[in-house]
């Protein structure tokens, strides 16, 4: 097997135990770069058990010969060394796959029952039309699961408990259900105290799911055990002792896209002595795949702190922007307010309820019965507007039809997902002439900005005199 | 101790000794001590060495081992400290020396004093314990710490149950007041240590009083040793002042609530038998206006420590303590010890009133006897040699406090039913007494009174 030249570049950045933050994977970058990751974690694994069975035989050999046993420091107080973060069952599936098709283990335990709860990866290979929506909800899309795997000599068992378990693979939302909150009677994080090589892959996913449930188990990671749990502390590395193993870490990333959330936790938690990467790209800008000859307005909301980001365009919106489109001609009905955030979506919301605005809504938590009623009401004008959220599409894909003018609260995260609910009003019939896009941004936002508009334009676009910029 | 008699003799070269009487003060450095223990000396102003370290120290520097009969506050745990500290330096290994003490106060203590003495040659200490977490203890001692201080109990559950941690590189180990180790019912465990260390060794004994059982121990453990002993006889300093005062019984409380009034200001340990006692006797004082703190084993080891650290601190001025505080606790300016309860060992007495006049400075005692304390107090009159002085009291004065005495008495057996019945049991109760905030202290008698009243 040949490494692909990305392969090649990620393999010699990872191999120097450095962090890593990639941003740039794609879809047909994934199976590259999750074989490559692999490959690394086997590696590692594989290399620490050589080392541990070594210093066991040099310790028998030296009690066998009544010599003074040397000191050796080569273990960590639990087991499990590796820890995947994936956001499926199915993600899970494609990366057993290849750690078996790598490892070369002659046999593998329980392969039935991983398959019985997992699914297999001939389903997902049988998938043919690969969008990204197929890609990541294709089989078992479920996100509440955590498997810990061991490897022997010439076996690896899968299913394994996790304080014999050397690679741990498990969802945010499966490590933070035995990790458990403070006060809680049952909760265990002594398995997390030794991870020496953390990997989260699709990244992006987990602020679909939810951010503070990665944030919490990285809260947990490397900390000092509350039990001994059999440890030979004699073996122990002396920064485990020190509480220092956080330092000697390594954290790869790997997501489609950057975000402020990402940014932070790489910023925050990884923290590894060996330095860290992190990898920039320029985009061309999503705008380009309309195909709609439509009046595009950017508006900037100019503000002066993070903090008050949420508040300031919030009042600009009341202030401005609501007001205006109620007062025009055109926008005031068949309009789609596009809301990336829950937490902004609800103050719009009960906003719009103050105001006795004629409106439906659809977001995460909307039930689909609600969710079909909703639609139909919009469709047929018997609403003017409709409040849609980020992650209802992302999960949903719903093609809300009827929309004539789309006004983006906030830009969205995906950057497709810009076309793809411009697209929907080519199903327009009256022409399109009558068709209004605008979105809010703020210099906050440049990252989706610079993906959905293009790099060079969304420096411009943040940094210029003016306050609105128009596409067409 | 000036006043300690020195008779040194030593069971297996006698003859060395003679004369030893009329040394005069000897200086570290005429000892053999090493300049760099000599410097930590000066630096925690040991100029001379006490009569125990002045027997013991050169036999150690010989490589004996050494049964040191010794009073506490005579220098003892300098006097293992300094020899072991030296073959250290010149020979310096992990898990080097281990010191068993009876209880978990002065395991701290021994430790801070090897610490101090140590620190000039980079000593690492670690102290284990009961009631402290083992996860971190289990850390510490597989980082080899030159010397572990402990327990005899927890050591045992260490070398049972914490992978990979053993005594194999042991050289010296120090059994500090062994008689109350035995007391203790640790004679099991150090047992079992004793299997699992290795007899290459040197191994020190330190005890007040050379018992049946620690003879027993000492021809398990020791191989040809230095006896050392300084005062046979169970001797107080001259510097202390000895009275009782007798009184009938019911009145107790109050003789004690008159005592303090006079000793007000002052600091004072106050000993009483039994756990529920010191509570007691600590929450009817508090609720009197007295800065008054418990110490005794029914508290969480970070009560102990803290009550201790307060009452050292002097921001609490009297407490009252189990015979756990009897022994070996080294606190300066104790200005009186007063036995609230007669120890109903003689041995217990001296003890304890040793906490008060050490090094030279004077201190009071004062034991509570009632009609049913006569007999033990003739018999600890009868070990010590002497009759202790009555002390003056104006009868009249002391029977006025009663009726605010029996108020206390009552509010302090309501709050720790109260606190016994807040669930968690005996526990429970002593952690929420610990609890002194000053308002409590200061605001306690107000409340009360209007509480009467009502009642009334």
């Amino acid at each position: 097997m040949q490494f692909t030249p990305l392969q090649l570049k990620l393999m010699a950045a990872m191999h120097g135990y450095r962090d890593l933050l990639y941003t740039n994977r794609t879809q047909t970058d994934a199976d590259a770069i999750r074989n490559v990751y692999a490959l690394h974690i086997l590696n590692h694994v594989y290399h620490t058990r050589d080392r541990v069975l070594k210093n066991n035989m040099k310790i028998v050999r030296c009690q066998a010969e009544e010599k003074e046993t040397p000191e050796v420091r080569d273990q960590g107080f639990t087991r499990p060394k590796v820890l995947v973060m994936l956001p499926t069952r199915s993600a899970a599936v494609r990366l057993v796959d290849d750690l078996i098709k790598l490892s070369g283990c002659e046999s593998v335990d329980k392969k039935k029952r991983f398959q019985k709860e997992f699914g297999t990866i001939k389903e997902l290979e049988a998938v043919e039309d690969a969008t990204d929506y197929t890609a990541f909800f294709g089989g078992n899309s479920d996100d509440h699961f955590r498997v810990g795997i061991k490897f022997t000599r010439k076996t690896m068992k899968l299913f394994s408990e996790f304080y014999a378990s050397d690679v741990i693979i498990a969802s945010p939302l499966g490590l933070r259900t035995i990790i458990g909150a403070q006060g809680e009677k049952k909760r265990d994080f002594d398995f997390l105290s030794s991870i020496e090589m953390l990997v989260m892959d699709q990244a992006d996913a987990f602020l679909m799911q939810n951010w503070d449930h990665v944030e919490h188990v990285l809260d947990h990671l490397n900390l000092i055990p509350t039990d001994s749990h059999d440890c030979d502390f004699s073996r122990v590395k002396n920064w485990y002792l020190d509480g220092r193993a956080a330092y000697v870490r390594q954290t790869l990333i790997f997501s489609d896209y950057l975000a402020p959330e990402l940014n932070a936790l790489f910023a925050k938690y990884c923290r590894n002595v060996a330095g860290k990467i992190k990898t920039r790209q320029t985009c061309g800008g999503s705008i380009n795949e309309v195909s709609l000859q439509v009046q595009q307005i950017f508006s900037r909301v100019d503000c002066t702190s993070l903090a008050k980001e949420a508040d300031m365009r919030f009042n600009h919106f009341k202030e401005k922007v609501f007001p205006a489109l109620k007062q025009s001609a055109l926008q005031q009905t068949s309009t789609m307010i596009f809301i990336p955030s829950y937490f902004d979506y609800v103050r719009v919301r009960n906003y719009l309820d103050e105001l006795d605005v004629n409106f439906v809504e659809i977001c995460e938590y909307t039930d689909v019965p609600e969710t079909t009623r909703s639609r139909s009401v919009f469709y047929h004008g018997k609403c003017d507007f409709i409040l849609y959220t980020e992650r209802v599409h992302f999960y949903r894909r719903y093609r809300i039809r009827g929309t004539k003018h789309i006004f983006f609260y906030q830009l969205p995260e995906h950057a497709h997902f810009y076309p793809e609910l411009l697209s929907t009003l080519a199903d327009a019939d009256d022409g399109l002439r009558d068709l209004t896009i605008s979105a809010l941004y703020t210099r906050y936002d440049q990252l989706r900005l610079e993906r959905i508009v293009g790099s060079q334009r969304a420096t411009r676009m943040i940094r210029g005199e003016k306050s609105a910029y128009m596409f067409a | 101790m000036p006043t300690e008699k020195e008779s040194p003799m030593d069971v297996a070269v006698a003859s060395d000794n003679e004369g030893a009487e009329e040394q005069p003060p000897a200086t570290f450095k005429e000892l053999g001590v090493i300049d760099p223990l000599v410097e930590a000396c000066d630096k925690l102003k040991f100029k001379h060495a006490t009569p125990i370290q002045r027997e013991s120290i050169p036999w150690a520097l010989q490589g004996r081992d050494i049964i040191g009969l010794a009073q506490t506050g005579s220098g003892k745990t300098a006097a293992f400290a300094i020899p072991v500290l030296q073959a250290l330096w010149e020979k310096p290994s992990g898990l080097f020396a281990c010191v068993m003490a009876p209880t978990r106060e002065l395991a701290f203590q021994i430790s801070e004093t090897f610490e101090a003495l140590g620190s000039v040659i980079g000593v690492r200490c670690a102290v284990i314990v009961g009631g402290m977490d083992m996860v971190s203890q289990a850390i510490a001692l597989s980082k080899k710490p030159h010397v572990i201080v402990c327990t005899p109990g927890r050591l045992q559950d260490h070398l049972e149950n914490t992978k990979g941690f053993s005594l194999r590189t042991l050289k010296y180990l120090v059994m500090d007041e062994a008689d109350r180790l035995l007391d203790m019912d640790f004679g099991p465990k150090i047992d079992q240590i004793l299997k699992v260390i290795p007899r290459e060794r040197n191994t020190y004994l330190f005890s007040a009083t050379m018992t049946t059982k620690v003879a027993k121990l000492q021809r398990a453990s020791l191989r040809n040793p230095v006896k050392v002993e300084v005062s046979t006889k169970y001797q107080t300093v001259t510097t202390l002042l000895q009275y009782y005062i007798f009184f009938p019984f019911k009145h107790k409380d109050c003789y004690l609530v008159y005592l303090l009034n006079e000793m007000a200001g002052n600091s004072v340990i106050v000993f009483v038998r039994t756990c529920n006692d010191a509570q007691r006797v600590a929450l009817l004082l508090r609720s009197l206006g007295f800065p008054a703190i418990p110490l005794h084993g029914q508290l969480s080891m970070d009560k102990r420590l803290g009550a201790l650290n307060k009452f050292k601190a002097g921001t609490r001025s009297i407490m009252i303590a189990t015979d756990v505080a009897a022994r070996g606790l080294d606190i300066p300016f104790v200005d009186g010890v007063i036995n609230y309860d007669i120890p109903t060992h003689s041995k217990e007495y001296i003890h304890r009133v040793g906490r008060t006049a050490r090094a030279g400075r004077s201190g009071k005692s004062i034991t509570l006897v009632t009609q049913y304390d006569v007999e033990l107090l003739q018999r600890i009159e009868h070990v010590l040699g002497r009759k202790l002085d009555g002390y003056a009291v104006d009868k009249d004065a002391v029977l006025m406090l009663q009726e605010r005495v029996s108020e206390a008495q009552r509010h302090a057996t309501i709050s720790s039913k109260r606190q016994g019945r807040g669930g968690g049991g005996r526990r429970r109760a002593g952690d929420d007494a610990d609890r002194d905030d000053d308002e409590v202290q200061a605001g306690m008698p107000q409340k009360k009174r209007s509480k009467r009243g009502g009642r009334r």
